[in-house]
């Protein structure tokens, strides 16, 4: 068969007015995006959002058109991981021409990876931690918020909130600059074994509980033949530092300052801090031993092995842990350290804080704001269970209150978050988080606890170690810009 | 007369010499492999020399600081501990990796059915992760359901919190650190293989026994092997970390803090890049020297066979 084939002239014509036809269509108007919905303002009373379909978030001005591509940096948060997939798609939703990459890196090695960034220049977008981000602020590496924060009419609204977006702030540099926006804190709570406290006869702690009532009670519920203790201390070894500041975290700063030269374990707050340790562990025996920790095959330890009668834990414990532990448990406040004294911890929150570096600066804020002042965000947060929200509408919201797994007092966390309490920061800011705690607050602490040293020697070995220490990283901080 | 026609030269592109254009062949094929080293090896070895003077916390820029890393280090007790702890740990498993797989590897040699088999077994365990198999021996070590504990209760004895107690956590380490031992098993086996059958059969002739035939033929003739080995298990013992980062994170108590966690700890955990830098230096040292004092030993008692020796 003949086969036609095109003459140059024709290959040439045919090229020309393709290519004519894409120069104009390129230079007609793109087509509008389609309008969004109204966003719902913040108001009192707005049904709960459900699990599964949150409801509209709140903004009182209109939402700007956003497109472009951001990087949301966070750390590996288990099954919470699936909450902020949900508030990206939630937010794309809103924002077609959005979209938010999720990196996901275990805990610690997100630390490094964003030092390493920060340091090259390519920070993440907004990334997720805590106030120990701060120090990036110092060094000019993270976007002030503070204009983007008071132009807002829905984020200066009073009592919008469970916890003051500014106070750590004042607390820490004495300015008003804002560099992050608190999506949660983290609640510590006193959990228990009711089947433990039902078969021994011994009333449940309440929230009028103090630390020596709950001291009483475990000792009653040790019985170390049967290899069940009265309390866990922290989950986790990292973690005996937390139960250090629920004893007493209303003096919590009398011991380390948040720009430490030096430090006062030495003293009658410290001594009594440290005897905590001393007189469970040693003493009473009453306490998990440090050693035996590691060894339960469960979540939670002793604890989530039955185990052990109680344990103070924060929000990941029992969201992830415990929602399927195969015995009755509940949840109630931390004891009082004594009778009509109440601390509060709100100053432990999460954060979504923005780089400098961002390209997409607009972006990046919104979903900062998305995350901690829509409702969406929020109940979307609280339905994670790392963290207990602190827009107040999606707190109370049974939907995060009451979920259908939730033990008795499940809602302990939402109101321990609003109880009056400092909002310092009790990280050093020098992103150094663990040197401190590693080498000379964990070992002393074992010791402690297995009476191989006194409490007196404990905060005399601590200041020691400490005053030089804290006098070293000041030294490192950067200047306050 | 036949005419002879050539073909004319080809004419290289550049009107270079074929030696010229050998070199620039070889340089073509060692460009990789130097600009690699350059780049990946050259460069961050003299940058760790110069942080290693320096303050630097990764945020922020390096600050000069001379000696004073080395002199923090030296006044640091952690930094002795985490030498105590590398010195132990290596003093006690050179030994026990050479004569370990060595005996091993003479077992493996016997000409038996089924040996391939076996020697398949013993060398497995060294092709896994090293963290993987730290994973498996946390629980195998675990005080209250490992499988070793179990074991030793089924009869009479109540094995100890091995990874718990500072008195047992290091020795543990020490043998979780046998399990590989297989890895060795091939080169031992190539030089038990290629030592002449003549030897054995003169010694057996002059009524020698086993125990004769491995000291004075088994030996000598392995002992460029051993010292090769000797080299190697120095630098790999002075390294240890995985086992000690994945099972024990350095406690309990600091008594498994090895050099290299420590020197993981500085950089990566407290971001004293300077300091850990300066370890690794004083690593570095302090293997160069062991591993000089090992060839100067090395003519009195590594035995070559092609080598002459002076009177």
């Amino acid at each position: 068969m003949d086969r036609r084939s095109l003459t140059r002239r024709q290959f040439l014509c045919s090229s020309a007015l393709v290519l004519a036809g894409a120069a104009v269509g390129a230079c007609a108007p793109k087509p509008t995006a389609p309008p969004t919905a109204e966003p719902t303002p913040v108001t009192e009373g707005t049904a709960a959002p459900q699990a599964t379909a949150p409801a509209e978030p709140a903004a009182a001005t209109p939402a700007p058109k956003l497109a472009g591509e951001i990087e949301y940096f966070m750390y590996d948060l288990g099954p919470a991981n699936q909450s902020r997939e949900q508030i990206a798609a939630a937010f794309q939703e809103e924002n077609p021409e959005a979209k938010v990459k999720l990196t996901v890196l275990p805990y610690g090695e997100n630390w490094n990876k964003l030092s390493a960034l920060m340091a090259a220049g390519t920070p993440p977008d907004v990334i997720y931690g805590d106030f120990s981000l701060l120090r990036y602020a110092l060094e000019g590496q993270l976007l002030d918020l503070t204009e983007w924060f008071n132009n807002d009419p829905v984020l200066v609204q009073q009592d919008l909130f469970t916890v003051d977006m500014r106070d750590p702030l004042l607390a820490m540099f004495g300015t008003s600059r804002l560099y992050n926006l608190i999506l949660g804190t983290w609640v510590p709570l006193l959990y228990y074994n009711k089947e433990i406290f039902d078969s021994a006869g011994e009333p449940i702690p309440t929230e009028n509980s103090t630390w020596d009532d709950v001291r009483t009670l475990a000792k009653k519920l040790t019985n170390l033949k049967q290899q069940q203790w009265g309390i866990q201390f922290g989950t986790t070894l990292d973690t005996v530092g937390w139960l250090w500041w629920e004893h007493q975290p209303d003096d919590f700063w009398a011991i380390p300052q948040i720009f430490p030269e030096k430090t006062n374990f030495d003293s009658p707050v410290g001594i009594d801090v440290l005897s905590f340790w001393y007189n469970l562990g040693f003493q009473d025996k009453s306490a998990v031993p440090f050693a035996e920790m590691g060894t339960f095959q469960a979540y939670g330890a002793a604890f989530g092995a039955g185990q052990a009668a109680m344990v103070v834990g924060g929000d990941w414990d029992s969201g992830w842990g415990y929602r399927d532990l195969p015995f009755e448990w509940g949840v109630t406040l931390i004891p009082m350290v004594k009778q009509g004294y109440r601390p509060a911890l709100n100053c432990m929150v999460a954060t979504s804080t923005v780089a400098s570096g961002t390209k997409n600066p607009e972006l990046a804020w919104q979903f900062a704001r998305f995350v901690s002042a829509t409702v969406t965000g929020q109940t979307l947060i609280g339905l994670g269970a790392y963290e207990t929200p602190v827009l107040k509408e999606a707190a109370h919201s049974d939907a995060v209150m009451k979920p259908e797994w939730a033990a008795p007092g499940y809602e302990y966390r939402v109101l321990a978050a609003e109880l009056p309490g400092p909002m310092y920061c009790p990280y050093p800011l020098d992103m150094n988080l663990w040197e401190f705690p590693g080498k000379y607050l964990d070992p002393t602490v074992q010791q402690l606890s297995i009476g191989e040293i006194t409490p007196e020697q404990a905060a005399a070995y601590l200041d020691k170690e400490g005053t030089p220490f804290y006098a070293e990283m000041k030294k490192s901080m950067p200047p306050v810009k | 007369m036949a005419s002879v026609t050539t073909r004319p030269r080809k004419r290289n592109l550049f009107h270079l010499s074929l030696q010229r254009r050998e070199a620039i062949a070889c340089a073509c094929f060692i460009a990789p492999a130097v600009l690699g080293f350059l780049a990946f090896s050259l460069f961050p070895l003299t940058t760790s020399a110069f942080l290693s003077l320096t303050d630097y916390r990764l945020a922020g820029r390096p600050h000069f600081v001379g000696l004073a890393n080395y002199a923090t280090l030296l006044s640091d007790n952690l930094f002795w501990q985490s030498v105590r702890v590398t010195s132990i740990y290596a003093l006690a498993v050179v030994p026990l990796w050479l004569v370990n797989s060595l005996a091993l590897a003479i077992l493996m040699n016997q000409n038996l059915k089924g040996m391939h088999l076996f020697r398949t077994i013993y060398y497995l365990p060294a092709m896994l992760s090293g963290v993987a198999v730290s994973m498996l021996w946390i629980w195998l070590l675990n005080g209250r359901y490992g499988l070793v504990n179990i074991a030793l209760r089924m009869i009479g004895i109540q094995g100890p919190n091995w990874l718990r107690d500072p008195r047992w956590a290091l020795f543990s380490i020490i043998m979780v650190s046998q399990w590989s031992v297989g890895w060795y098993l091939p080169i031992w086996l190539g030089a038990l293989q290629g030592i002449p059958t003549e030897l054995y059969e003169a010694a057996e002739i002059d009524g020698s026994n086993w125990w004769d035939k491995i000291r004075h033929i088994t030996l000598p003739m392995l002992s460029p092997v051993i010292f090769y080995n000797l080299v190697m298990n120095i630098i790999w013992a002075t390294q240890l970390f995985t086992e000690v980062f994945m099972m024990t994170g350095g406690g309990p108590r600091f008594a498994t803090l090895s050099y290299m966690l420590y020197l993981y700890q500085n950089a990566f955990s407290y971001n004293k890049m300077g300091l850990a830098t300066a370890m690794s230096w004083l690593l570095f040292v302090a293997v160069l020297l062991l591993t000089i004092v090992a060839f100067k030993s090395s003519p009195m008692w590594v035995y070559y066979e092609a080598e002459r020796r002076r009177p």
